[in-house]
């Protein structure tokens, strides 16, 4: 893990927090430590205390977990800004998931709990957005857990697709910015690769979206 | 604005709403001060300061809804927050093929509509009268002023978002992980926890079949066959949509709830 506690920018908090950016950025440079990880290295574990809050400045890190020997489920992603174990943190003493770097490279700042609290009660838009990211992905999972009440896998991939693209947004054109393989997909809807291969063949031929070399490409 | 505390006394013990239904009079008492409210020690308000109580009496505006009224509809946006009095209520989201999913229950105490209001995002899930229920309608604004200037408050609604941050990820990771069978155990113990059970031993909801369905995230047709295999098996009584859970062990093993 390469450690580059030079590495905050303040173009990038004021980016992310808009009003209280100044202060955040000072108050993250002097209370957390800066990290730069590669893909498929682990933030934590299921399991483990819950003791760091990390925030992402650059990359995308998944959520996911797995019980017993049934097929890992992906809970959800974090893009820029979002903050991941924070549940952990304020619910539970320990994590009840995995967070894995996503993207090839992550920027990312660790903070310990109480680090954390004493910002948080301090910064009070920086509490707001908090609840609004949490708000946000409860609904999102929500919105996927609607589409897996079928038995259509198109239907859950439908369903999963429209989640990324409104959390990662997609560019001129049309693709999702986010690389996933049908692997991943499968983790997120609960079906076998096979089934997520033939569906999104299906949906391909249906003009409903193109996918090539990790990325989801809408009409 | 200072809260007048005679104001409250004189007050008190008027019960806001009375209401008529076909089998009887039921008077409601939903008091005029929140200070007095039988849910005020396990509701999300629960911090808040005399004065902040005193302005949430006089801003908040109770009603009551009939058995399968809509609370808010989903799609739309929220005005404020409803704090359920007594009752209780569902939360669902229209899923493909026109179905739907509840998302979770809520009663006495609970707060719904809050994550529109603190979103700004139109709501995510209709929420719908399961028995008759009172709650009381809080704006948006007064809403805001509370997260905004206490911050046990704010604390309280965060851990209210981690709550059911965590609730969602149990339920998709159920949906894909779980046999229906044993997402129909699981729904069971869930519906037990949640609603508790009558002197009779059944649980204390009366929910169709459908909407049992709907929790599960299956079809009608499967979760009457499973229900009626838990029945054969002398796990459950089910008497019309009362349910008894007979042997909560063995719906513990088959949902694979070991914790």
């Amino acid at each position: 893990m390469n450690s580059k506690p030079t590495d905050y920018k303040l173009e990038l908090f004021e980016k992310l927090f808009g009003e209280e950016a100044q202060e955040l950025y000072h108050d993250f440079r002097s209370k957390s430590r800066y990290y730069l990880k590669s893909e498929g290295e682990v933030l934590f574990q299921e399991g483990t205390s819950s003791n760091f809050v990390f925030l992402i400045l650059d990359g995308s890190v998944r959520l996911q977990v797995k019980k017993g020997n049934s097929e890992e489920v992906i809970l959800q992603f974090f893009g820029e800004g979002d903050l991941a174990g924070i549940m952990d943190v304020i619910q539970y003493q320990v994590y009840r998931s995995n967070a894995i770097v996503h993207s090839a490279t992550a920027e990312l700042c660790v903070i310990d709990k109480q680090n954390f609290f004493k910002i948080l009660s301090k910064r009070h838009h920086f509490a707001l957005k908090l609840i609004h990211q949490m708000d946000k992905d409860t609904a999102d999972i929500e919105s996927r857990a609607a589409f897996m009440n079928t038995q259509k896998v198109t239907n859950r991939i439908s369903g999963a697709i429209q989640v990324l693209e409104k959390k990662f947004g997609k560019n001129a054109e049309g693709e999702i910015n986010i690389e996933i393989s049908p692997s991943h997909i499968a983790k997120m809807v609960g079906a076998t690769r096979t089934s997520v291969y033939r569906s999104m063949k299906k949906l391909q031929e249906l003009g409903e979206l193109r996918f090539e070399q990790h990325k989801i490409i809408l009409p | 604005m200072r809260y007048d505390r005679s104001q409250l006394f004189k007050s008190a013990f008027v019960y806001l709403i009375t209401t008529q239904s076909p089998n009887k009079t039921m008077k409601e008492v939903v008091p005029v001060s929140c200070s007095l409210c039988n849910k005020s020690s396990i509701s999300s308000f629960k911090d808040l300061s005399e004065e902040e109580i005193g302005k949430l009496s006089q801003s908040k505006t109770c009603s009551f809804f009939k058995k399968g009224q809509i609370l808010m509809h989903e799609g739309a946006r929220a005005a404020g927050v409803f704090c359920i009095h007594s009752g209780k209520t569902k939360l669902y989201r229209m899923g493909t093929e026109g179905r739907e999913q509840i998302i979770r229950f809520a009663q006495g105490g609970e707060l719904v509509g809050y994550r529109s209001v603190l979103s700004g995002e139109p709501l995510s899930a209709s929420i719908e009268a399961l028995s008759d229920t009172h709650a009381c309608f809080i704006p948006k604004a007064l809403f805001f002023d509370f997260i905004q200037t206490n911050p046990k408050f704010s604390l309280e609604m965060m851990r209210l978002a981690c709550h059911e941050l965590g609730e969602a990820g149990k339920l998709i990771t159920n949906l894909a992980q779980k046999s229906v069978r044993e997402r129909v155990a699981e729904v069971l113990m869930i519906l037990k926890d949640t609603f508790g059970e009558t002197e009779e031993g059944y649980i204390d909801v009366s929910l169709t079949r459908e909407e049992i369905a709907s929790m599960v995230g299956t079809v009608t047709e499967t979760a009457i066959r499973i229900l009626s295999e838990f029945k054969e098996s002398g796990i459950v009584i089910l008497k019309g949509r009362k349910i008894q859970i007979v042997q909560p062990k063995e719906l513990l093993r088959i949902a694979q709830i070991f914790d």
